[in-house]
């Protein structure tokens, strides 16, 4: 805050002497607020303590002292629930605001011991014998459960990767191009199957009022993922590419009207970044059937002016949502 | 100087300092309201997302058109392209010129575009026609990227004039004798504190009221590189990968202890005195180099258990993170804790926890235990 800004409003009477000799006396005795900086060391402390303890216990795997580690790894998660269930507020639908930052952090801290605890059973005893898709889809639910009865947006997510890494896909936001491969048949299905889902459970989310603020989050995994599948889809089968290419202006558009809906400016570029490669995608595909070097012209040319219409098309859906 | 509306943009800065003030209570929101509407914005600025939008489209739009010209020039080989990029720098130069005077944009992703474009087509074209010294290029892109600040209070191109500064001094010190070079890094750390209480000073000069974000840049620039220069990773490798200092594999570097000394002792430095000062750009910068400072050791001491390094300091800093908490949950010594709810800042939070937290796909793969189950693992794995 600078003082000379509030000098001059209050000289030309915008604000009260009253306000003005409040802002003075917060600017001698300046606060502060170390927030965030506390929130990185609670994130870091999390992130350490649980990856680390993760290779302790896979690399001690065969030695006595493994018993040690695993009690202390047991012991911390344990505590981590119990530290939160006792002090978290009373469960509800609705959205519930945490106690502090530090109950959120180690919430995710008890999440992450356990789902090492839970390999690691896996892999010593084999508790779940050989049906290994129940030693990841075990974890999901306890995460699920965590998510809305504490109520965290970090675990949510952290369940639907891990409901996604079930079927064999990995929708972590940097991995998901990478570490799929998306020329598989079986993962461009699994994706349109899981994305559908996640976008139906975002809808029955929003509408049943079943805490209405996880909805974005299934959204976001849901929306990326189904139109990530569908190209994947068009750029397999490019013979019937209109086909997929249909599919994905249609949800682009149901999506054009959600954002337009929630003022979601976000959405909005989402929509448009997909619907911009589909439709580019489709149209360099007819030019090349000529295969002569006009289509190379031809090409630069509908770059050129497709993306002077999507600046366009942004400007006036940016002024349509504002004025909304 | 500058090319956008002064006046809106000290109304911009007014407009910030009234509603973190509203926002502390300290004036009713009835003045807020008020004052948001004497200070007029005329400023063409949407929301960061269609900003992204407009960047990358802009960007698109004049690659292409460039692409498109080249390639009816495409005979007459690299120097009529470079012509031709120096040219496309100028139009792009005039076309945001325009488009801040006449359309009022302000951060709106196209003037961003459009002044990154126009510096680099620019340099690059002259690079490739005048065929520089490291030197020279340096220099080059400082003018460049020095004018475009002062112009148009670009951060990026502030961080640029800042590493091409420190560029220059490096090959100028580097051409010449070994003692030239020995001293480098000391230059690079007198020059780099000197440029920090440079811009402290600039802070109270009237002139620079609308650089302050840049000043920032700068600052913490500096902070950086007085750091990195004095970095014995950093003076041991550069030593030995540009200076060809002949070092066996694992060798100590002479005079070694002055930059263990550096690397150990800077960031408390820089902790201390911001927490002594308030300033909160020195006390992220130091903490961000106590963890750069971390690894460096790790590097060259060998620990036999990173894991058990890795659990200890996760313990330590989750202890120090409920100390303070508790600690500051009535403010003192000018510090407070305070939780700030942001609906926007827990979505993209939960994305870096489901990034950084979740397992890795391992499904029906019995013999892969650890490399399924720690997704952590992976980003702790340079420590």
């Amino acid at each position: 805050m600078e003082m000379k800004h509030f000098h001059r409003l209050h000289e030309e009477g915008a604000i009260s002497t009253a306000s003005y000799e409040k802002i003075l006396a917060a600017g001698n005795s300046r606060q502060l607020s170390v927030h965030w900086e506390l929130k990185t060391l609670l994130y870091l402390g999390v992130l350490l303590l649980s990856s680390g303890l993760g290779i302790l216990v896979y690399k001690n795997i065969d030695t006595i002292g493994h018993q040690v580690i695993l009690l202390f790894l047991a012991l911390v998660c344990a505590g981590s629930f119990y530290y939160c269930n006792r002090n978290k507020k009373p469960f509800s639908f609705a959205k519930v605001s945490s106690p502090n930052a530090w109950f959120d952090y180690i919430l995710l801290l008890g999440c992450c011991t356990f789902i090492t605890f839970v390999a690691y059973l896996q892999f010593q005893y084999q508790v779940f014998g050989n049906r290994y898709g129940l030693a990841t889809f075990f974890p999901t639910i306890i995460l699920f459960f965590s998510a809305y009865y504490f109520d965290h947006l970090g675990v949510l997510s952290m369940a639907v990767t891990s409901f996604a890494g079930w079927l064999g896909l990995t929708i972590t936001p940097l991995h998901v191009l990478e570490a799929n491969d998306f020329n598989n048949l079986r993962i461009i299905y699994t994706g349109l199957f899981l994305g559908s889902l996640l976008l139906l459970v975002a809808w029955l989310t929003a509408k049943r009022k079943f805490k209405a603020h996880f909805e974005f989050t299934y959204t976001n995994f849901g929306l990326h993922l189904l139109l990530i599948s569908c190209l994947a889809a068009m750029f397999y089968y490019s013979g019937i590419s209109l086909v997929w290419f249909l599919l994905i202006a249609g949800i682009c558009y149901v999506y054009y009207l959600k954002a337009t809906r929630d003022k979601s400016f976000y959405l909005l570029l989402v929509i448009a970044f997909y619907a911009y490669i589909s439709f580019s995608y489709v149209f360099v595909q007819l030019i090349s059937l000529g295969g002569s070097d006009a289509g190379i012209y031809l090409g630069f040319l509908y770059f050129i002016g497709s993306a002077i219409g999507m600046l366009v098309f942004l400007i006036m859906s940016h002024k349509k949502l504002k004025a909304l | 100087m500058i090319a956008y509306n002064n006046e809106w943009l000290k109304n911009i800065q007014a407009i910030e300092s009234v509603d973190a003030a509203g926002k502390e209570r300290l004036i009713t929101p009835e003045e807020t309201q008020a004052i948001r509407q004497k200070l007029t914005i005329g400023f063409y600025t949407p929301n960061t997302f269609i900003r992204i939008g407009l960047f990358l489209l802009t960007l698109v739009i004049c690659l292409f058109s460039y692409g498109f010209i080249s390639l009816f020039v495409m005979a007459s080989l690299e120097k009529g392209l470079a012509a031709i990029a120096i040219f496309f720098g100028l139009v792009s130069y005039g076309a945001l010129e325009y488009l801040i005077r006449t359309k009022q944009h302000f951060k709106s992703g196209g003037d961003d575009a459009l002044l990154w474009l126009a510096a680099s087509f620019i340099s690059g074209g002259l690079y490739i026609l005048t065929d520089p010294t490291p030197l020279q290029n340096c220099l080059l892109i400082l003018v460049i990227a020095v004018g475009a600040t002062l112009r148009f209070t670009d951060r990026v191109m502030t961080a640029v004039a800042v590493l091409s500064f420190f560029g220059a001094i490096f090959y100028l010190f580097g051409s010449y004798g070994a003692f030239f070079r020995a001293i480098l890094p000391f230059v690079c750390m007198v020059v780099a504190l000197l440029l920090y209480f440079g811009t402290k000073r600039l802070r109270h000069v009237e002139a620079t009221k609308l650089y302050s974000a840049n000043l920032d840049v700068v600052a913490v620039l500096s902070l950086v590189i007085c750091y990195v220069a004095g970095n014995y990773f950093v003076v041991r490798e550069l030593s030995i990968g540009l200076f060809q200092l002949n070092l066996v594999e694992g060798a100590p570097l002479p005079f070694g202890w002055i930059f263990w000394t550096v690397t150990c002792m800077l960031p408390l430095i820089y902790l201390g005195v911001g927490i002594k000062q308030k300033d909160r750009l020195l006390i992220r910068t130091g903490l961000l180099l106590v963890a750069v400072s971390l690894v460096t050791l790790k590097y060259y001491l060998f620990i036999a258990s990173v894991e058990v390094l890795i659990t200890l300091l996760g313990l330590l800093l989750l202890a120090t993170a409920y100390g303070l908490i508790k600690f500051l949950s009535t403010p003192r010594f000018g510090f407070v804790y305070k939780e700030t709810e942001e609906e926007e800042g827990a979505q993209l939070e939960s994305l870096v926890i489901a990034e950084t937290f979740s397992p890795v796909v391992a499904p029906a793969d019995p013999a892969r235990f650890g490399g399924g189950n720690f997704g952590g693992a992976g980003s702790s794995g340079e420590f």
